[in-house]
């Protein structure tokens, strides 16, 4: 029996290629303890030459991290009547949050005129699973101008000596569409990190009609299509409606490459794996000192009305 | 919108700062050391090779310098290294980008990944983990 840290056999092709070997849970003190071996093995009766041109790791490592919790609960319809976004509010239970929304095209992209409410601890249709809590936030969209509308919200906190030092986030989202309401264009859940200096947007959205998930790092490269490693196929996005679904997203920056990185996307308990060419971004043009999670609802071209409930929407930064 | 922001305000949920051993953080990282190297040859480098295969993630540099099993031999292999102060680690994924020259007609192989803990293959749960790509 191979032993469980063997990759599987990769069959090559005459043209470059990524090759995974999936993730594999374990427990090592160190890096350097680690070491890779790479086999090359002809087939049949070739001698041909075979070879390699990159090999990398992804770790996952450390401890718990700090976690900035129910964020939902203080999703917030904070903005100016032209749908601008308002200064960002902020909360006074002590949680020093901000917080703020907006529908305007120039904050949240879109045709703008989107007319949004958002109504945290209601009780959704459908029970959250345990643990989150029983209440959740409802997000509705409608109306706005000819195109696809939008409307944007977020929860943030002001950058501190800690948060300028996060390498890596990790944002988890509930999110529940309603049986009986449209399909959205899209549904957006975002982390975003800066010291100052340097601004990561880890942007993504399952989008509706392509049934794909899609990233977008406001480093003008604009919307693509995340694919799934080796396979190099587009990363499929289902939100069905009437359940609830779990989208975590873990993804790191290196200040000192100058890229930021999306490393795994799971939706429902399933890890994919973001293949090279869609996983390195670079960063966004800004000089933002904060930390924080946001979603966004993009409406079809029909205009057409939905209600997105989100729950144990956080973020934990290394 | 002032009796919203009110009716927020009272919400008495709060930031939970708590250790969750869950989650953990995630980095990539390219070889910075070889081990050794049987059967394989490079077309830029000497040694353990190692530098010819730690291109920049996401920007692979194809043949302007990689890492090949030599012609006439069946099988090929390279160990690689690293290095950093990531500790505890939970998880490892590993990655290539590899091909068969593409002005060889008879050249079809395959290419199989394993790492190792202290020399020894690592303790470690995996087994449908390419099932999961």
């Amino acid at each position: 029996m191979a032993p469980l840290q063997t990759g599987a056999v990769k069959t090559l092709t005459n043209a470059y290629k990524e090759y995974a070997s999936g993730v594999f849970n374990t427990s090592i003190s160190g890096l350097s303890n680690i070491t890779m071996k790479v086999i090359l093995t002809n087939t049949g009766s070739s001698t041909g030459v075979l070879k390699y041109t990159a090999a990398w790791l992804d770790v996952t490592y450390g401890g718990a991290g700090t976690t900035l919790g129910s964020m939902d609960t203080h999703l917030l319809e904070w903005q100016n009547a032209d749908g601008s976004p308002k200064s960002d509010f902020v909360w006074t239970d002590g949680t020093g949050y901000l917080s703020a929304s907006c529908t305007s095209t120039a904050c949240a992209g879109g045709a703008g005129g989107t007319s949004l409410t958002v109504a945290p601890g209601l009780t959704p249709p459908a029970t959250p699973p345990a643990p989150l809590s029983p209440t959740a936030t409802e997000i509705s969209v409608s109306g706005g101008n000819s195109g696809d509308p939008s409307a944007l919200e977020w929860v943030k906190q002001h950058g501190s000596t800690a948060t300028d030092a996060a390498v890596s986030l990790q944002g988890d989202w509930w999110a529940y569409l309603e049986a009986s309401t449209s399909t959205p264009h899209t549904l957006e859940f975002d982390t975003f990190w800066g010291n100052g200096s340097h601004v990561a947007m880890w942007g993504s959205h399952c989008n509706f009609a392509s049934q794909t998930w899609q990233a977008d790092a406001q480093d003008g490269t604009g919307w693509k299509d995340l694919l799934i490693a080796e396979k190099g196929s587009a990363i499929p996005c289902n939100l069905s409606k009437n359940a609830w679904h779990h989208i975590t997203w873990q993804v790191h920056q290196d200040a000192t490459a100058g890229k930021i990185y999306y490393d795994y996307l799971t939706i429902d308990g399933t890890t994919y794996i973001v293949d090279y060419t869609t996983k390195v971004h670079g960063y966004k043009a800004s000089t933002w000192d904060t930390i924080g999670s946001q979603v966004q609802q993009d409406m079809n071209s029909l205009h057409e009305a939905y209600n997105e409930w989100i729950d144990g929407m956080s973020l934990i930064y290394w | 919108m002032k009796a919203k922001l009110l009716r927020a305000l009272e919400l008495t949920a709060l930031v939970v700062i708590s250790a969750c051993f869950s989650s953990a953080a995630t980095t990539s990282v390219v070889p910075t050391t070889g081990v050794s190297a049987t059967n394989v040859s490079s077309n830029a480098c000497s040694g353990q090779m190692w530098n010819c295969v730690n291109d920049t993630i996401g920007s692979p540099d194809s043949d302007t310098t990689y890492v090949y099993k030599v012609s006439g031999q069946t099988s090929g292999e390279h160990v690689i290294g690293f290095s950093g102060s990531i500790s505890n680690i939970t998880a490892i994924t590993m990655h290539i980008v590899a091909a068969t020259d593409s002005t060889d007609p008879n050249a079809a192989g395959t290419a199989q990944m394993i790492f190792y803990n202290n020399g020894a293959v690592a303790d470690g749960r995996g087994e449908n983990a390419d099932q999961r790509l």
